[in-house]
This record gives structure tokens, C-alpha cells and sequence, in this order.
């Protein structure tokens, strides 16, 4: 189900009404229902593809009541891997198994001993990369007894697919998460009212913004040789805001819905095109993502706390590996590889902390050393989203080599204006609420209320006006 | 709560007010169509819509629609000359992606309509956004049509690709796939099409004439051979009966758009071409 169709706008309230009103008295019973939805959500895409979550939940489930069980060190750690190989198996198989075989296919041929192998025709199940993920941060925080294992089902069932957030994050931790399903959930107005703001902003960002960003991006891409490379910088630049605005819009709406039900999700986008440096963008991208690399892959790994090289090895294999989720094409790979490229003159210099607070905090304007930051930050990200949005390396190289190229450059070959200053007004409505969870949050609170209401049903009647035919999300493939 | 759901509820009955307010007033101005008097009346998809200025004609008027097709132009003549006796001739483009398989596939496959073409005939998005998912076929979207209006009559006729469409480029090759996509045959059903309009404006006793906008070679080259050659030879038969018009012009590079659109200067020049040909049609044929 998708959170910018009717089925969704009929759906949510439904779930509400009979939330607060139907099972308010029972803790269970709102926990039940929850899973049910979640489920009812998840089945609306495909049905089939509910089983592969019920065994990912019984799988982690009973990996948790183990490690409860067993204090010993190999009985604990053989848990864990099962948990890791049986969740790290599944997606391997539905999203990497013909990358493989193809990869390994041409390897050979390269070789001079040509092999034949049939890829498999796999639909990759919707979110399954944020459900695994979700669930396996369960099994490692009861391994590091971070959380004590759950003997409810019903509550796990319902953390793991909290609908939600359950096909494009954000992806929660089990500690910040899965307690909320222990305790009671009261009604509050204000977490409410917020929560709606953010779903009428998500769908702003998702069907103004990103899906009328992404007709302009379309179309440089694909006809990317017909254009001058101030036009395919443009068309960059639109891609950079599609999935800012496709994937954020996503987690506001994320964010918002959980509000309504009386949980906190934590934030997934803190304004990252107003970063002044790489290691600030990716504190503030996906930080639920890299947040879960973080506390997982890289401390495991020995952080920041070993030697100048091993740092090194860290950052790109963090890097490699968060580009290798995104999908199975080297293209993913090179984006994560060029943004730990881009990290590496940081961390070198131990400059990668630099940025901690938000830009211009307190204050109307940056500066013009904050400007420059930020811009020449937006640039080096725009040059690397080219990789994440191109098919492939080729061609994402060939488009990177125009826009670099300063003979190719010229007046703009697409010119739609009108969605340009939407895009400007957008920015500054970023800009003015950076220091909330999302733009809106504090912006309008010194508003009197007819004007407050004024302006949702101006993003309203917006969002009507420049909506396009329902666009799926972008992050559901991964 | 009780505030949570009286502001809700409230900011709802607004946003379903300001939906009803544009409902009703595009209701109103789709059931009293202001379409002027006119004796030329332009109908068709791009090639019209934006390459023939009607300011040109005396008493003319272009109702032409981006991504029309030939079965719907069929069905919105037969409602205009229900209403409009004003009308006497008619001018429809052809193209080789006319004459393509399953071309209407918009009505015929079970996929949900394009939003697009629904879009073009039925402005407002909430009924859009309700009816895009289950209207399949052409007859449940017979009563949409109904509701026929001048589109995007703020839209200058020529040189609207280079002010508004914002995307000066598009290579024959994109303009292959949009127009046949895994459509690689030509669709007999066509000309039966072509003769039915035909059939309508004489029972009106209107004229009706087609035309075939010029197209870039490079387009012309990667048109699918079985379409090519099919309209060809149609062509070759259609074109000389009275119901086709030719146009004399010679148009270089500079005068595209795109693989099958031309530019303001070129539309121009086809309008004027287009002018003196009908003028000499009407002039040789009193009646058809």
C-alpha cells in the first residue's frame, strides 16, 4: 500500500478509529492490532511475501528467548549466526543472487573459460532490506545484552512490521523501538497534531517535489548525450532533490503516522543538503541506516579506536557495504566507494567531527565561508547521486565527464521555471525550520491559527495541483 | 481527543470543500464548453496542436490534444456535430505511429489507463485520482469524454515547445519508443477508423480532410518496417482521394523540434503551407 494512494487514506483512519477507540483499554489488544494492520498493509503489495516476514520473526524471535536461555559464549554466539545467516540469507538470495551469478559469469569469461549459468526470475519482496535490518538489530542488541530478550510474540511481531515504517525505514533500533510495545500508549494532542504536519509535509516532498523532479531527471538521463553539461547538472541536481524528497517524504510520513499511534520513530533526515562538509551529510542522510552500519559493522570493527589504516579499511568498508544495500549493481558500489572518497581527506585530518551543530544555528543567514560549504557539499553529492541514478557505470561516468567538462557547458537546455522557484520556496522553508525535526515543526508555531491553516491547505491544494499518476517510493527497491 | 478530532475533521471538511468548489466549477465549464464559432475546426494530437496556428484561418479554431488518438477524435466529432452547426470542415492528422498496433492501447489492455490521457480529458485530480485506477476500457471512458473542453487554451499554438515545454531535445529515438513501444505492427483496424470519421462528417455534411505532418527522416528511418511499409502503401491509395490534403514544403533541420515535431518557425511555415492547400481544396470542391 502505498502512503500517497486513497487505499492508504481509507486505510490509516480505519486503523486509528479502532486504535484509540475500539482497543484503547487493552495494551495487547493495540499491539494486536497493529500487527494485523501491519500485516494487512504489507499483504495489500503481496500477500505471498508476508511468510518470508513471519519467518524472519520467529527466526529472531526464538533466537532471542535462546540467547535468554544460554549464558555460554559459543552456544550464545552460534544463535547469533543463526539469526545473521538465516536474515543475510534471504536478501542475499532475493536481491543479490543474480548479481552474483552474472558477475561470476562474466568473471569466467574473462578468464577464457566461459561458463553458462540461467539467472533465477526473483521479484524482490518490497522493504525487505529494512525489515532484516530491523529485525537482526534485535538479535545483536540481546547478543551485547544492550536489551533483555521478549517473551511477548505479539509485541516482537508488531515491532518487526510496525506498517509504518516497515518497507523504507526509518529503520529502527530494537532498544528504542520494540519497548514502546511494552508500555501503555496515552493520547496526546500535540504529538498528534505534529505528526500530521509531517505526513501533509512527507507527502508534500513526495508528490510535489519528487515526482515532478523526477519527469525533468527522467528525461536528462535518458537522452543525457542531447544535453549541454550545465543542463545534465541540472538534471543531477533534480535527481538530488527526488530522492531527498521521495525518501525523506517517506520517513516524515513515516514519522508522522507513528505519532498518531503514540510511538516515537527516531529521525531519518536532519536537512543534509545544508551540510557544510561530507561527514555532517552523512550524520544527517539516512542517519538510521548509517547510524545501524555504525553501531554494527564499524565499532565491531574497532571504530574510530585503532590505527590510522585500519580507520581507513573501516570507513570504506562501511561505505562499500551501505552502497552494496542499496541494490546489486556496481553502480551502487561506485557511489559508496566515491563517498568514502570524498570522507577520506576528513578523517585523515581527524576534521570529520568538525561540523556537529546546525549550520547557522540561531542565526537568519550562513556566512559566506557557510555558504560556500554547503554549496560545494551539494555539488560533490550531486556528482555522486549520478551514480546511484545512472544504469550503469558507463554511462554514469560519460554523464560526470560532461558535466566536468567546462567546453560543454552552456545556457540551460531545460527550463521550467515555474517548478524551479517551487523548488527555491522549498529550500527556504528548509531553511527557515532547520532547527526542528522536520521543517515544519517549529516554523509556524508563533502563527496565529487561521494563518497556520492557511498555509496547510496552500501545501494542500500544491500538492493536488502538482500531483502526478502515484508514483511508487524509490527506497521500496531496496 | 475530542479537539484532535474536531480540528481534523474540520481542516478535512475545508480541504473537501476547496475539491468540491473545483469539481463544480469544472463540471460547469466542461458541460458549457465555450467553444467559439468556428468553421475550421483543428483536431488531432501534437502535431496539430502545436504546428497549426489557427489565427492563420479565418474562422478557425485548433482543438488539438497532445497523445490523441484517432478513435477518440472520432468519438469527439460525433459529439461536436451533434451541437455545433457552425462547423463545416474538419482537419485530422496522420502519422505512421497512427497506424500502429493496438493503437488505442489505452482502452484495450487490462492494465489501469494512462493517467495521462485520462488527465488531458478530465482536468480535476480528485476524480482522477478515484477513477485512474478502475477505468479499463473504452466504454467507461465514453462518459469522461462527455465532458470535452477546450484544453490548455492559455498555450500559444507555435514555439510552445522551445517557451514552455522546457526540454528542447528529444531524440527520434525517445520519440520511437513513446509512440510504438513494443508495438511493432501495423493495426488493420485503423483505416476502418479513418473511413468512420469520414462517414460521420458526411452525414453532417461536413468536410472532412486529413493531412500527414512532416516528420525528421531520422524518425521516419526507425519507424517499425511493418507499420512503414502498411501506411506507405495506405497512404498511397488514401492520399488520392479528396479527403487528403497535400502540403508543399520543403523543411531542413534547423525547422525541427524533435524527430516528429517542428519548431515555431517551422509550424509557420507548415500553417502557411497547410492554408494554401486547403484554400486550393475548397476552392476546387464545392462539396465533397
Amino acid at each position: 500500500m502505498l502512503f500517497n494512494s486513497l487505499d492508504f487514506a481509507l486505510f490509516l483512519p480505519s486503523v486509528f478509529v479502532l486504535y484509540w477507540f475500539v482497543f484503547q483499554k487493552s495494551l495487547k489488544a493495540q499491539n494486536a492490532l497493529v500487527f494485523v494492520a501491519s500485516y494487512v498493509f504489507y499483504g495489500w503489495w503481496d500477500w505471498r511475501f508476508l511468510s518470508l516476514i513471519l519467518f524472519s520473526t520467529l527466526v529472531d524471535f526464538f533466537v532471542g528467548v535462546g540467547l535468554g536461555k544460554y549464558q555460554k559464549d559459543h552456544q550464545r554466539k552460534l544463535l547469533l549466526w543463526t539469526s545473521i545467516i538465516i536474515n543475510l540469507g534471504f536478501l542475499g538470495f532475493f536481491k543479490y543472487y543474480n548479481f552474483f551469478l552474472d558477475n561470476f559469469v562474466q568473471a569466467f569469461s574473462l578468464l577464457g573459460s566461459p561458463i553458462t549459468a540461467r539467472g533465477l526470475d526473483i521479484v524482490l519482496p518490497v522493504g525487505i532490506s529494512f525489515y532484516t535490518f530491523q529485525t537482526m538489530s534485535y538479535s545483536l542488541d540481546v547478543y551485547y545484552e544492550k536489551l533483555e530478550p521478549t517473551k511477548d510474540f505479539i509485541a516482537f511481531s508488531a515491532f518487526v512490521s510496525f506498517f509504518p515504517q516497515l518497507v523504507a525505514g526509518p529503520i529502527e533500533r530494537a532498544t528504542n523501538l520494540l519497548p514502546q510495545f511494552y508500555t501503555k500508549r496515552n493520547f496526546d494532542y500535540s504529538k498528534a497534531v505534529d505528526g500530521c504536519r509531517q505526513i501533509l509535509w512527507g507527502l508534500f516532498k513526495k508528490i510535489v517535489i519528487a515526482d515532478n523532479c523526477a519527469e525533468y531527471a527522467n528525461k536528462i538521463f535518458e537522452n543525457y548525450q542531447d544535453y549541454n553539461g550545465a543542463t545534465l547538472f541540472l538534471g543531477a541536481v533534480f535527481f538530488a532533490f527526488q530522492i531527498y524528497g521521495d525518501f525523506s517524504g517517506y520517513s516524515d510520513i513515516a514519522i508522522g503516522t507513528s505519532r498518531l499511534f503514540g510511538f516515537s520513530l527516531m529521525q531519518n533526515f536532519a536537512f543534509p543538503y545544508f551540510s557544510r562538509d561530507m561527514a555532517e551529510f552523512w550524520r544527517r542522510w539516512h542517519i538510521s541506516l548509517s547510524t545501524w552500519f555504525r553501531d554494527y559493522v564499524y565499532i565491531p570493527l574497532g571504530g574510530s579506536r585503532v590505527s590510522k589504516w585500519k580507520q581507513v579499511r573501516n570507513t570504506f568498508i562501511i561505505f562499500l557495504v551501505s552502497g552494496f544495500w542499496h541494490g546489486a549493481n556496481w553502480t551502487f558500489i561506485a557511489w559508496g566507494a566515491l563517498n568514502a572518497i570524498y570522507f577520506m581527506p576528513l578523517l585523515l585530518r581527524q576534521k570529520n567531527r568538525k561540523n556537529l551543530s546546525i549550520v547557522a544555528e540561531n542565526k537568519f543567514l550562513p556566512t559566506p565561508r557557510e555558504l560556500f560549504s554547503i554549496l560545494s557539499t551539494f555539488a560533490l553529492t550531486t556528482l555522486a547521486w549520478v551514480f546511484f541514478r545512472a544504469e550503469t557505470l558507463v554511462k554514469a561516468l560519460n554523464y560526470n565527464s560532461i558535466i566536468l567538462n567546462p567546453s560543454t557547458w552552456g545556457f540551460l537546455e531545460v527550463r521550467p521555471w515555474y517548478f524551479l522557484f517551487l523548488i527555491a520556496i522549498f529550500i527556504i522553508l528548509e531553511w527557515l525550520g532547520r532547527n526542528g525535526n522536520f521543517a515544519l515543526q517549529y516554523l509556524l508555531s508563533t502563527w496565529k491559527k487561521p494563518y497556520r491553516w492557511l498555509f496547510y491547505l496552500s501545501l494542500v491544494i500544491l500538492t493536488f495541483w502538482w500531483s502526478k499518476e502515484s508514483n511508487e517510493f524509490i527506497y521500496f527497491q531496496f | 481527543m475530542r479537539t484532535f478530532l474536531k480540528n481534523a475533521l474540520l481542516f478535512i471538511c475545508i480541504v473537501l470543500l476547496y475539491l468540491t468548489c473545483v469539481f463544480a466549477f469544472n463540471f460547469y465549464n466542461e458541460n458549457h464548453p465555450k467553444i467559439p464559432k468556428a468553421n475550421i475546426l483543428f483536431l488531432g494530437d501534437s502535431h496539430i496542436k502545436y504546428q497549426v496556428n489557427p489565427d492563420s484561418f479565418i474562422n478557425a479554431c485548433n482543438y488539438g490534444q497532445s497523445g490523441d488518438v484517432l478513435i477518440g477524435i472520432e468519438w469527439k466529432i460525433r459529439t461536436l456535430l451533434k451541437n455545433h452547426n457552425d462547423i463545416d470542415t474538419i482537419i485530422i492528422p496522420l502519422g505512421y505511429h497512427s497506424f500502429r498496433e493496438k493503437y488505442p492501447d489505452f482502452f484495450e489492455s487490462n492494465e489501469p489507463i494512462s493517467p495521462k490521457l485520462i488527465s488531458q480529458y478530465v482536468f480535476i485530480n480528485p476524480t482522477y485520482f478515484i477513477l485512474n485506477k478502475n477505468i479499463k476500457n473504452l466504454e467507461l471512458l465514453y462518459p469522461l469524454l462527455e465532458k470535452i473542453k477546450k484544453p490548455n487554451s492559455d498555450l500559444p499554438y507555435l514555439g510552445y515547445y522551445i517557451e514552455n515545454y522546457g526540454l528542447l531535445k528529444d531524440s527520434s529515438n525517445s520519440a520511437i519508443s513513446r509512440h510504438y513501444g513494443t508495438h511493432r505492427f501495423f493495426n488493420y483496424d485503423i483505416p476502418n477508423i479513418i473511413y468512420s470519421i469520414i462517414q460521420v462528417c458526411e452525414t453532417h455534411k461536413v468536410k472532412c480532410f486529413f493531412i500527414f505532418p512532416p516528420t525528421h527522416q531520422t524518425y521516419i528511418k526507425r519507424v517499425p518496417a511493418d507499420i512503414k511499409m502498411q501506411t506507405d502503401r495506405f497512404m498511397n491509395k488514401f492520399s488520392n482521394t479528396p479527403y487528403f490534403i497535400h502540403t508543399e514544403i520543403s523543411l531542413d533541420d534547423s525547422l525541427f523540434f524533435d524527430g516528429d515535431h517542428l519548431n515555431s518557425e517551422g509550424a509557420q511555415m507548415y500553417t502557411h503551407s497547410l492554408k494554401q492547400a486547403l484554400y486550393n481544396k475548397k476552392n476546387h470542391q464545392a462539396t465533397l
